[in-house]
């Protein structure tokens, strides 16, 4: 306790010969840190940028290999899976925590995907299209 | 640690809860990324074995349909119409109603829309 009143009055003589300017300026600084770091396992917002290698399943139970590529334009992150080199779907972002959720569309229809990050930097998610009654999977590794 | 496993337990209820939750008819009140003005419409949330089922009406008329998850007690939602498609991602509030972000194709930030239930 008495170690505690210590550290509080020093902190107090520190914030007056500072000034209180700098202590909201660290304030700020350290809860904007705490928002790129998530509390999962330290996969860091804004890394997510880049070219994966995917491995699914469809709702209907077969599986699938594609690639993957995200990108981040301002607070929206656009998304495209290559089928054998080939544009197959388009999709636009959004980070949400340790969530990473987008929707997509070709020419046959729309759907979602929600991925996990993980510390490791793969994304595990889960993913349905227009009219199916169940989920797939897919999980992306960085390239 | 039981704290620890109590937290772990509640968050689990918790994400069951919402899962079941979600289903139901709403009133949104939406405003547009960028700041390009809001919008009101009514949003229907039905479930269609796994997944879910959204419907958004403007003045009456079907504007966007979606297909939506459950993930991480996130209700995430893909959604399309003629004119475009995009993504909404809603977390649950205490008394039923939804906080959504969303965005589109050619969006640099996001807009939001809040569901509350009829």
């Amino acid at each position: 306790m008495r170690k505690l009143f210590a550290c509080a009055a020093a902190l107090a003589v520190l914030c007056a010969f500072m000034g209180c300017c700098k202590g909201i300026k660290d304030k700020v600084t350290k809860e904007t840190k705490t928002l790129e770091t998530t509390p999962g396992g330290g996969a860091v917002a804004g890394a997510i940028e880049g070219h994966y290698a995917a491995a699914g399943t469809n709702p209907d139970g077969s599986s699938y290999k594609c690639e993957v590529e995200i990108k981040k334009n301002g607070q929206a992150y656009p998304v495209a899976w290559y089928f054998d080199g080939k544009l197959a779907y388009e999709g636009t972002g959004i980070l949400k925590g340790n969530t990473f959720v987008v929707g997509f569309i070709n020419p046959q229809g729309y759907g979602v995907v929600a991925y996990d990050i993980k510390a490791d930097g793969s994304l595990d998610g889960t993913w349905t299209g227009k009219g199916a009654t169940t989920a797939g999977s897919e999980k992306l590794t960085k390239k | 640690m039981r704290t620890l496993l109590l937290v772990a337990a509640l968050t689990l209820v918790a994400s069951f809860a919402l899962a079941a939750d979600v289903v139901g008819t709403y009133t949104g009140h939406g405003a547009n990324p960028g700041g390009a003005g809001g919008y009101d419409c009514d949003v229907v949330v039905a479930k269609n074995g796994d997944v879910y089922s959204v419907q958004w009406y403007f003045g009456g008329n079907l504007g966007y349909d979606g297909v939506g998850i459950m993930k991480n007690g996130l209700f995430c939602v893909g959604f399309a119409s003629p004119q475009g498609y995009g993504v909404v991602v809603y977390t649950a509030n205490a008394d039923g109603s939804l906080d959504g972000v969303w965005t589109m194709p050619g969006a640099t930030d996001l807009g939001t829309e809040t569901l509350k239930r009829k």
